[in-house]
């Protein structure tokens, strides 16, 4: 192929010096003959003029009003700004990145993200293998009103749905369109969308506006209040539970759960109907949901085919934080490990529970979420090391802190108890280097203190069990 | 030496189809999970490598961090001569690759397992080489 090729792909500006003679041409067709018009089109972009002061400010302001921090990381990362400048905040380097972009795929290069641009990355988000970072763009561009009753919009390669059929001529054809959607206690959304959806920005959009379109489920009708709490208690109720569960999309699991109208805000006649829940699962009947009916609630939100929503509550109750980098955490089930995390550092990731994990007690539920969530926030602070993340994860577990504390044995074969989660953490310490094991000392130390504790509390069959992982710890020594 | 004999079947250059074959004449213990992770990794019996054909340098890396409980002994199984288990795992969920051609071997290595259950055959079982060729992105 020509190298007039690889320029004639490319919009030319007015203001874009000329290529510097013949020795760079030269340069550029032995680039070519060994690495490809790939290298070569990098090779070109490098050559685009810079933005001028002017337009750099422009462009900073007119992106800063289109994303949010997260979606600027997303942004950050798929235009090649270099890592440590994945800051979730629009600067001169990400506009300039935003603009070589721009030239290196023929579109005007002013570096802000007009839709002619969009439609250019989200169909390169799915080829690069990073569906979801093209799913978060369009959420953000389009302000798609996704936080309400929204578990999760995500991508799987085949998901379509059948919406009638459209005549052409006298022949019925079927219309399939590339998305689809699961609807979880509440009414709350379970958003998929397919390959065929990222043709461009406008079609992911519309795919997803699609499913944010369709109806859900008629609720049932509607119970009588229940009158279980006197109006104080169920004021009482009502202050508590407000406190401890934030999300609206908590409130709707909740509401469909125990049967109250489904409206996204607390209020007291939810906290009756809450309070007859507990009444009928032998709990404490006071309208709070604390960690046993949160408990309780979670496995009853499971059993009845809504663990998106189950995932949800954990995630709110426990107050489980991902430092503004995660894209979205869901339920998988092709998911065969208990979960799993894109191991990117410096990358806004995904979260994705398998179903295994359904099949943990509740507090190994609430455990191998926060390990993932330490994840997202470990790889936004760009650590490399996959044993590195794993001991924090680990360590996270064990330390328990703000968490429910796991049994220090395995309950079923698929349960990851404290003994294991010990193990797992000394072995990753062990795995991690020098520079790291330093840096996570006291973290180390802590976690070993409370290894020590657990089995010199556990049953003298316990302790003999547990001994030669006592002696392990007792062995390391600190860098 | 073991009887054990490690073979890959690779469909769609992603569908890794890995299964563990008893060649000999008695009996074997085996991580029967076999479920995919890394060399370094804990709680995975199989990994996969990926090398460069001509320069035979490991390529690729980790693509996910994983949470998973440690193997059990229901999942320990006796493979009678002749006898085969089997575990799939997609390529491209588990590894980041480069374009290009490149070699994919196997490792099975029950090594973690058989520490606590001593039944198991301790030995790492590398399959043959499968040359994948990926292709290259256009030219951008």
């Amino acid at each position: 192929m020509a190298l007039r090729d690889v320029e004639s792909s490319r919009t030319p500006h007015r203001t874009r010096p000329p290529l510097a003679g013949s020795a760079r041409v030269t340069g550029l067709a032995a680039l070519q003959r060994s690495a490809g018009n790939q290298a070569v089109a990098r090779a070109l972009t490098v050559q685009r003029r810079a933005l001028t002061p002017p337009e750099t400010t422009a462009a900073i302001a007119a992106d800063r009003g289109l994303f949010d921090s997260l979606t600027v990381r997303v942004l950050q990362t798929i235009t090649g700004v270099p890592t440590a400048g994945h800051d979730g905040v629009i600067g001169p380097v990400t506009v300039r990145a935003i603009s070589d972009r721009q030239t290196a795929r023929g579109l005007g290069d002013n570096g802000i993200v007009d839709l002619a641009t969009m439609d250019r990355l989200v169909p390169e988000t799915l080829a690069n293998g990073r569906p979801e970072h093209g799913i978060q763009l369009v959420l953000d561009f389009f302000n798609l009103a996704t936080r309400a009753d929204v578990l999760t919009v995500r991508h799987s390669a085949g998901a379509s749905t059948f919406d009638g059929l459209r005549m052409v001529g006298p022949i019925p054809v079927p219309v399939f369109t590339p998305g689809a959607t699961a609807f979880e206690s509440g009414g709350l959304r379970v958003v998929t969308v397919g390959d065929a959806a990222f043709t461009s920005a406008t079609t992911l959009r519309d795919a997803i506006q699609r499913e944010l379109a369709r109806p859900a489920p008629a609720a049932g009708p509607a119970a009588a209040t229940p009158t279980r709490l006197t109006a104080a208690q169920a004021t009482t109720g009502l202050a508590f539970t407000r406190a401890r569960y934030a999300d609206e999309r908590s409130v709707r699991a909740i509401q469909g759960l125990v049967g109250a109208p489904v409206t996204g805000a607390w209020d007291v006649a939810t906290i009756q109907f809450v309070a007859e829940a507990q009444n009928t699962a032998g709990l404490a009947v006071d309208g709070k949901i604390g960690p046993i009916t949160t408990e309780n609630f979670y496995t009853r939100l499971i059993a009845a085919g809504s663990p998106n929503a189950a995932l949800r509550l954990l995630v709110d109750f426990f107050d489980l934080t991902d430092d503004g980098n995660l894209l979205t955490v869901f339920f998988d089930p092709t998911v065969t490990a208990l979960a799993s995390t894109d191991f990117r550092p410096s990358e806004p990731v995904r979260v994705r529970i398998g179903p295994n994990a359904l099949t943990l007690p509740f507090s190994g539920a609430v455990h191998n979420i926060a390990h993932e969530l330490e994840h997202v926030r470990r790889l936004r602070e760009g650590i490399t090391t996959a044993a590195t993340h794993e001991f924090l994860g680990e360590a996270l577990e064990v330390l328990s802190i703000g968490l429910p504390e796991e049994p220090l044995d395995p309950v079923n074969p698929t349960h990851d108890a404290f003994i294991d989660d010990a193990t797992r953490c000394l072995d990753n310490f062990l795995l991690m280097p020098v520079a790291d094991r330093r840096r996570f000392r006291a973290r180390f130390i802590a976690v070993r203190r409370k290894v020590f504790q657990r089995i010199d509390a556990g049953t003298a069959a316990q302790r003999v069990a547990h001994a030669g992982l006592r002696a392990r710890y007792a062995a390391v020594v600190l860098p | 030496m073991t009887a054990l004999v490690l073979r890959l079947a690779v469909a769609e250059n992603d569908r890794v189809r890995v299964t563990l074959v008893n060649t000999g004449a008695s009996s074997v213990v085996v991580a029967g999970r076999l479920a995919i992770g890394y060399a370094d990794s804990t709680d995975r019996e199989i990994y996969a490598e990926l090398r460069d054909p001509l320069t035979g340098d490991v390529v690729g890396g980790q693509a996910r961090l994983y949470h998973r409980a440690p193997h059990s002994a229901d999942d320990l199984r006796t493979l009678l001569p002749g006898r085969e288990i089997e575990s799939v795992f997609r390529l491209d969920e588990w590894y980041t690759r480069p374009a290009g051609e490149l070699e994919l071997r196997v490792v099975y290595d029950p090594a973690a397992v058989a520490a606590r259950f001593p039944q198991v055959e301790n030995v790492a079982v590398v399959s043959d080489p499968v040359r994948l060729a990926f292709p290259r992105a256009g030219t951008g």
